[in-house]
């Protein structure tokens, strides 16, 4: 039976590879629900996804709750030290066996009807039956296939797992090295809190701003203005002028993961354009008294700035400033940014309050300016069915690994282009 | 025009005296005289009424040289140890009413009304001219196509002194703002509460 045209339209692959072009998206990848259920699968679900960091779930029986997908996980450090993934559903009924975000347990048990499991996912009690009759059942916790972390940052895969972990960090797994480095001890800490924000936006308007180097000057005006009244180049003032013309750049990475390098467009020592924040002149005081030699408190106050570097870990994994964002897609047009604050390791530990203001600093006076253009751009892609197109094509295509003008586009396709493939497998 | 602003008076003292003030149970304070505890009531309500009418700089005139705003993710939090919301000093605040006066905040963009309300207002002596409050308050706007809210419990500590005419005048010496669902992922958040 014939159907009426645009009643039922089926993704498949072909139709996929229509949509994203050499200098342009079509807008259904950011509104249609269809595309979005095929990205939870295939993305979400078939390919390697940021979980946690490993500072989160240090205690033997911790845990923390993340989605993967939309899939609620969790996270669980077992008494010898392994991390699994569990996918957070009883096999009796349905119901989550945990609604807390995280914690210390060994066991999990179902709210309903008390199936208990214990963090290896193994079934351990069903009320009023003797093991032997669940045991081996197979009913436990289903696992994820695979787990493995780099530099304490934890991935997981739900199904099938087509290249180890390595294999899809790749080059810019050296970029995380670079990141966690700033460490004295090359350790980091992501126990400071999480703040959270819920756009009306597709998530991956989130990844195309990844490594945009030509939105600041404009979205965040806001933000320069109010920098501008205490310095002549406050931090992020780099971009105002033709931030080409200032050594900063982009690269793309095969597996879909971006980077825009700040610091060419910085002073040597970030902490000459960092912004004045609560608790600075005490922190400085106590450092002056500290008999500390100059060389030595100059590399301290480069540990409390932020780092300049924005790298993004498709799909879902973002590093920017001192701080982890994490992307949660909740529908084709909602979407969780998990924020962390981070310490390192073996730093002074008088530093970290003033590392922390300075960490709130761009989510209360920048992301409020990202997050609004994020939702305008929902709301044009998702009111305006006949501008079918979406302009990509700013910036020579270049190889991954090479550097790009900061405002190319290079960097936005390369990822376009990695999500088609994923999109398109079998 | 370049300025270089004031220091900031925050310094682990600072830190210990908030979380303290955070965490202490206010029933164990005497309750406030009638009469500091209505002049205590007018400057909470005037400070709502500055700030649904976006008269920013006259609500930084109401606080004091050494305040201090902070918004915790959760109530508890200790700032030296885990991120904020928002934690202001004096500069801080001016910092974020410059930001709102810019005009290019995005999301402040048509202009918002806001609406404000506060209840459940009790107010105590925490010591001689200083003031503790607890109230219960709400905002209410509306960005294109949703409306928006926060709801939380606010602590102040107020200063009273003397203001020349044989009269007092209080001021805001910190706020301390605990939204219901500051856990949960915020809207965008470009208002002072």
């Amino acid at each position: 039976m014939a159907r009426a045209a645009g009643h039922k339209r089926m993704i498949n692959s072909d139709r996929l590879r229509d949509l994203v072009g050499e200098d342009r998206v079509h807008r259904s990848l950011y509104v249609d629900p269809e595309i979005f259920e095929l990205e939870m699968h295939r993305i979400y679900g078939r390919g390697w996804v940021y979980l946690c960091h490993e500072s989160e779930i240090e205690e033997p029986d911790s845990f923390v709750q993340v989605p993967v997908g939309r899939r609620p996980v969790l996270v669980c450090r077992r008494r010898d030290g392994d991390i699994v993934g569990l996918l957070n559903r009883c096999a009796h009924r349905g119901v989550p066996v945990c609604m807390e975000e995280s914690g210390i347990r060994p066991r999990f048990t179902c709210s309903y009807h008390g199936w208990t499991y214990d963090n290896g996912g193994r079934l351990v009690n069903v009320p009023f039956m003797d093991a032997s009759e669940f045991e081996n059942s197979g009913w436990g916790l289903i696992p994820l296939e695979a787990v493995d972390s780099y530099r304490g940052f934890v991935f997981g895969v739900v199904r099938e797992p087509q290249q180890s972990l390595a294999d899809h960090l790749g080059d810019a797994a050296a970029l995380i090295d670079e990141w966690v480095d700033r460490s004295p001890t090359g350790e980091i800490s992501v126990t400071h809190g999480a703040r959270a924000i819920e756009a009306r936006a597709n998530w991956k308007l989130y990844l195309d701003g990844a490594a945009d180097g030509l939105h600041p000057f404009m979205t965040h005006r806001s933000y320069m203005a109010m920098a501008g009244r205490h310095r002549d180049d406050p931090y992020l003032g780099q971009f105002r002028k033709s931030p080409d013309l200032t050594g900063m750049y982009s690269v793309a990475y095969s597996g879909g993961h971006q980077f825009l390098d700040q610091r060419p467009g910085l002073p040597d020592r970030v902490w000459e354009v960092t912004r004045f924040l609560p608790g600075r002149e005490s922190y400085l005081e106590a450092l002056a008294s500290s008999g500390r030699p100059q060389e030595e408190v100059a590399a301290q106050l480069e540990r409390v700035a932020v780092a300049g570097m924005n790298v993004l870990i498709f799909p879902n994994l973002s590093l920017v400033g001192n701080s982890v964002a994490v992307i949660r897609p909740l529908t084709v047009d909602r979407t969780e940014v998990h924020w962390k604050a981070t310490s390192l390791a073996g730093d002074d530990p008088a530093a970290l309050p003033l590392r922390l203001r300075i960490c709130e600093d761009f989510p209360n006076f920048g992301d409020p300016d990202d997050h609004e253009n994020w939702e305008r751009a929902q709301h044009g892609l998702t009111m305006v069915p006949e501008a079918e197109w979406l302009s990509t094509g700013r910036g020579e295509s270049r190889a991954p690994g090479e550097r790009n003008n900061v405002t190319s586009e290079c960097p936005m396709r390369d990822y376009q282009a990695h999500w088609l493939s994923l999109m398109t497998r079998d | 025009m370049i300025d270089t602003p004031a220091p900031s008076p925050v310094t682990p003292g600072t830190y210990d005296e908030l979380v303290t003030f955070a965490t202490a149970d206010p029933d164990d304070l005497p309750p406030a005289s009638d009469s500091m505890w209505r002049a205590a009531e007018r400057l909470l309500l005037r400070e709502q009424r500055l700030l649904d009418g976006d008269r920013l700089r006259s609500w930084l005139d109401l606080c004091a040289e050494d305040a201090v705003y902070w918004i915790p993710v959760r109530p508890g939090d200790d700032p030296r140890e885990r991120w904020s919301i928002a934690f202001d000093d004096r500069r801080r605040m001016e910092d974020r009413v410059a930001w709102m006066e810019t005009g290019q905040v995005h999301g402040r963009t048509p202009s918002m009304r806001m609406q404000r309300s506060l209840s459940n207002v009790e107010v105590w002596e925490e010591a001689p001219r200083v003031l503790r409050c607890r109230s219960v308050a709400s905002c209410r706007t509306r960005r294109p196509q949703r409306p928006l809210e926060w709801h939380a419990t606010v602590h102040h500590r107020l200063r009273v002194s003397e203001d020349g005419d044989g009269g007092i005048s209080l001021r805001i010496v910190w706020k301390v703002v605990w939204l219901i669902d500051a856990g949960d992922p915020q809207k965008n958040l470009t208002v002072v509460l």
